[in-house]
């Protein structure tokens, strides 16, 4: 039996090596001993305690061997490291706060960032399936390209399941927002909730064998049944004050009656499917008031459809098979459509159905290997700046017997040191950040950072980079330093082979530097541009306002509503409509026929229902024909001018009177001009407008200038008189707009925020770097002034030096920003030009940056009294 | 005169060392003060006392012989010095005088 052998390492390595031997011999003594008179157990730990007793190297007294160790990790040679490096430190008190706070300022953002991309890409990912899961898309394959839709028909669940019984789990999930529930009381009126931010569904009691969830009460068993419901603990709490509610009865809408069968618990781990209300698949006809639509040409983006799959049925299978399933199920849709699966790791980055776009997380993420990098040039320059104060230490030291090696780990080591430290203030910065951009950017979303393990990993990948990258370079040059030279003294700042590298490491920053500029620039620029671009319609004092989400509007209803509002001074006209013209997340398409054409087009036109009035509020344009008539019943209907290209027609005239078949017969009365009914990435659609009263669910109101609040206070209290089992939910035009760009809106200031802090750290370096030129040229700059030279040349001595690094980083910066900012344009159909201007405006910048960092120093420097710096020579 | 300070601890360990006549190393010594003081005493605590002892002057120490027990190493052998031992004396000199000033020496109690 033998003691631990770890323990002896750990004492190897603590203990004096002259005591070593006692030590060791007294503690496997004792060993035996326990072991004679107790369990192994017992003597084992009694061994770790021992052991760990004699770890105390600062009360330890040594005696000194007769000779001195070799080891690099010698005690003493340790503490005189943490002395000399101390000393330094507070001798150089300046670069040692430029670094810590450069290197803190970098950790910490990079750390910020790496936190943002891990939780992107842990979305949902905590589902024990997350590998099997799979959506059911659509997808118009059109000749300009694929078109995807996150919706699938309503009878596609059924059908998937009939062909294919191998599939593992299948379970369809019919999407609305803003639920409205109302909590039946006794004796007394009805409490209501408006969940303005919740999102509800109707699912198959199989979504919940896909997904994870936990139950606190109840289950999802009875979800076969309609009006039955499960709601989240949250849910539950608010409405009851408990989560023990099985069998209370809600209401969805106003018009569902639902019975709570299950309570799951809260969603903690991010997830994109956050659904805290979701009834019965089977109570869907009930909801609508009538049956599920059957055809599978009725897509829409709000009815999806999740599989799990096994090795029975795989995605490729589903490849292979999908073509026959689209030619039994859907025959006219052979050419152009197909349901594709879409993994759940696709689907919070699928940009065509809402997803974050993966560009922005990947540039994000280079912005943060920019700001480490940024950090450890500072660091690298300034230490090999001040290599020569060090020069005589170096050459002491080998003279006694150093080793290159023990020299370089000697300054590595330092380097560590102030890693170190700057981490535990980065961490400092974490937090406020973390708030930060909680706050302001994503709100929606949980930092689950820290109870991740893996955080620790990535901490230690990044301080062991910082370290390397920052500290590998400067060990290096001090660590090769020739003793002869140095102690002669005949060492200078410029036999430092470090002066080019030097350079072109300021170089690189300030090519970093200017691209970020560059990349801010750009994207302000095209934000500022698609939010202010004429869309092709009006968008000033506009307000919608929402009508019941029911299946049928009453007309009786939206006249008496109509009645009211035009009642309101301020309201000028009122109109009512499917959608605003820019509708945003809710796309309606259909296949057409048109005229005499014997075969379905091979273009998906979007289609909009709107009344008469909706052409003259919005201020759009007639290229040919009429306006709609007010009645219901014309049949006729709007085109816009994409349509009519894609119909392959030229003259706008010529479709007029002409009929489009859906369906209904509708007859071409006019051609609009083409407005943006997107937003400006997605650009324009072929696009067919008519009227359907039972479809509208805005209602459109141009004001006049005045008490807006008012207005609304006023259109409110109509509301709430007209329905009164709904909620008045009312927005200007012009606001819903901008909401069409919050992920852009995200992108810009999560860029500007950590390019900002990038530029920040360029410049601590760069200002650190011209403390140090200025101290080492005193002397020069005291000879030049005695002999008459001006207070501008001097500063040109230290301009010309900036100027030209600048004009080199600009050469090598230009083209890569240029490629970057040319990539992400391409996204958007309406893009500005990347014309010079905005290169120029970035080398400006950077001029003023580094001139204003530069400048105090090298006017302090060329102001300098020569006497004073002269007089000690 | 002026003596070296000794502490609770450190006069227990000199004087088992003393009394264990040249057989005293780290490991016997700390057994020997568990019996006879009852108290929980850790090898490390009796090492460094050991240590700042022979700083002292009052012990010195000499490599002894290795044993299987031990892995083949050595103990280390601890012997007290005159000075130790004068130390220790000078000690009990103090204590008895105070001792003898005693008007009323205690009696084992009887009832507490």
């Amino acid at each position: 039996m033998k003691p631990p052998r770890f323990a002896d390492r750990i004492l190897q390595f603590f203990c004096s090596p002259d005591q070593l031997e006692e030590v060791l011999g007294d503690l496997h003594e004792e060993f035996a001993y326990q072991l004679r008179r107790g369990s192994e157990r017992r003597a084992r730990w009694r061994y770790w305690r021992d052991v760990l007793g004699f770890i105390k190297p600062f009360a330890m007294k040594r005696q000194k061997s007769d000779y001195s160790s070799k080891t690099v990790m010698s005690s003493d040679m340790i503490l005189n490291y943490f002395k000399i490096a101390w000393r330094n430190l507070v001798k150089n008190r300046a670069y040692a706060f430029i670094n810590v706070t450069g290197l803190a300022l970098g950790i910490g953002a990079a750390l910020l960032i790496f936190a943002l991309v891990r939780y992107h890409y842990n979305v949902d990912r905590h589902h024990q399936k997350y590998d099997s899961i799979y959506r059911v898309t659509t997808r118009f394959v059109t000749p300009e390209g694929n078109f995807n839709i996150a919706g699938v028909p309503y009878e596609l669940g059924k059908a998937l399941k009939n062909d294919h019984p191998d599939i593992e789990n299948l379970a369809m999930i019919d999407l609305y927002r803003d639920p409205l529930v109302t909590i039946p009381v006794a004796n007394g009126p009805d409490r209501k909730f408006k969940e303005a931010h919740q999102m509800g569904a109707f699912v198959q009691p199989a979504y919940f064998k896909i997904f994870d969830y936990a139950w606190l009460a109840g289950g999802p068993a009875e979800l076969t049944q309609p009006n039955t419901v499960v709601i989240s603990a949250e849910n539950a709490i608010k409405y009851f004050g408990t989560t023990q509610v099985i069998n209370k009865i809600i209401k969805i809408n106003a018009t569902l009656n639902t019975r709570i069968v299950g309570v799951f618990k809260d969603y903690r781990d991010n997830t994109d499917f956050a659904y805290q209300i979701m009834a019965s698949w089977a109570s869907l006809p009930a909801f609508y008031g009538r049956p599920l639509n059957t055809d599978f040409d009725n897509i829409n983006g709000d009815t999806q459809c999740f599989v799990s799959l096994n090795n029975q049925f795989t995605q490729a299978d589903w490849d292979r098979q999908m073509l026959a399933f689209v030619k039994k199920n859907k025959p006219q849709g052979v050419k152009d459509t197909r349901f594709p699966m879409q993994p759940l790791r696709d689907i919070h980055f699928s940009t065509d159905t809402d997803g974050v776009s993966q560009g922005l997380i990947w540039s994000l993420f280079a912005i943060g290997i920019f700001l480490l990098l940024t950090a450890s040039i500072n660091f690298v320059n300034l230490a090999t700046a001040q290599a020569l104060n060090r020069s005589r230490e170096v050459g002491v030291r080998k003279v006694l017997g150093s080793t290159q090696s023990q020299l370089f780990w000697q300054f590595i080591g330092e380097t560590a040191l102030l890693t170190l430290t700057a981490t535990a203030i980065a961490l400092l910065f974490f937090q406020f950040g973390q708030q930060l951009v909680q706050e302001n950017l994503h709100g929606a979303f949980r930092f689950t950072f820290y109870y991740d393990v893996s955080v620790i990993g990535w901490l230690a990948l990044i301080v062991v980079g910082v370290i390397f990258l920052s500290g590998f370079y400067p060990a290096l040059v001090l660590a090769g330093f020739k003793p002869a030279l140095v102690l002669a003294g005949r060492m200078t700042s410029q036999q430092l082979g470090g002066f080019s590298i030097r350079r072109s490491l300021v170089v690189t920053q300030f090519a970093i530097s200017q691209m970020l500029i560059v990349g801010m620039i750009v994207v302000a620029n095209q934000l500022h541009y698609i939010q202010t671009k004429d869309l092709g319609f009006r968008q000033n004092a506009i307000l919608t306002v929402r009508l019941p989400q029911v299946p049928k509007q009453d007309a009786g209803k939206m006249e008496a509503f109509r009645h009211l509002a035009m009642a309101i001074p301020e309201v000028e006209k009122l109109s009512y409509s499917m959608s605003g013209p820019p509708q945003s997340g809710w796309v309606s398409q259909t296949m057409i026929k048109y005229d005499t054409r014997p075969d379905v087009e091979k273009f998906t036109p979007q289609q909009k229902y709107i009344d008469a009035a909706y052409v003259d509020l919005y201020g759009l344009k007639l290229v040919a024909g009429r306006n709609l008539q007010p009645a219901d019943t014309s049949r006729e209907v709007l085109v816009n001018e994409a349509f009519v290209k894609q119909l392959g027609i030229q003259k706008p005239a010529e479709v007029l009177g002409k009929f489009l078949h859906n369906g209904r017969d509708l007859e071409i009365v006019g051609v609009v001009k083409d407005f943006n009914q997107n937003n400006l990435r997605t650009g324009i659609a072929p696009l067919f407008m008519t009227t359907r009263t039972t479809n509208y669910f805005f209602a459109n109101l141009q004001l006049h200038n005045g008490n807006f609040e008012r207005v609304i206070r006023q259109l409110e209290k109509n509301y709430n008189q007209i329905y009164p089992d709904s909620y008045f939910t009312a927005q200007f035009v012009d606001e819903q707009l901008q909401e069409n760009y919050t992920q852009e809106q995200t992108m810009a200031k999560l860029v500007n925020f950590f390019a900002g802090i990038a530029v920040l750290i360029g410049c601590l370096g760069l200002y650190g770097l011209m403390l140090f030129m200025a101290a080492q040229k005193t002397k020069e700059i005291g000879v030049r002034k005695v002999l008459g030279a001006s207070i501008g040349n001097i500063l040109w001595l230290f301009g010309k030096e900036f100027v030209r690094l600048i004009a080199v980083a600009f050469v090598v910066a230009t083209p890569v920003a240029w490629w970057v900012m040319t990539h992400w344009l391409q996204d958007f159909s309406y893009k500005i030009e990347l014309g010079p201007g905005i290169f120029g405006i970035a080398l400006l910048a950077t001029v003023i940056v580094a001139a204003l960092t530069v400048g105090i120093q090298s006017i302090k420097a060329a102001l300098m009294n020569p006497v004073k710096s002269l007089r000690s020579e | 005169m002026k003596r070296g300070y000794l502490g609770e601890f450190e006069e227990i360990v000199l004087l088992t060392v003393a009394v264990m006549e040249g057989g005293a190393y780290g490991v016997a010594i700390t057994h020997e003060i568990c019996e006879q003081t009852g108290r929980a005493v850790r090898l490390n605590q009796v090492h460094a006392a050991l240590e700042r002892l022979e700083d002292k002057g009052m012990l010195k120490s000499e490599m002894g012989e290795p044993t299987a027990e031990r892995g083949g190493r050595r103990k280390r052998l601890f012997t007290t010095t005159a000075y130790g031992r004068r130390t220790l004396q000078e000690i009990q000199e103090v204590r008895e005088s105070f001792w003898a000033k005693l008007l009323n020496p205690f009696r084992p109690a009887t009832s507490l």
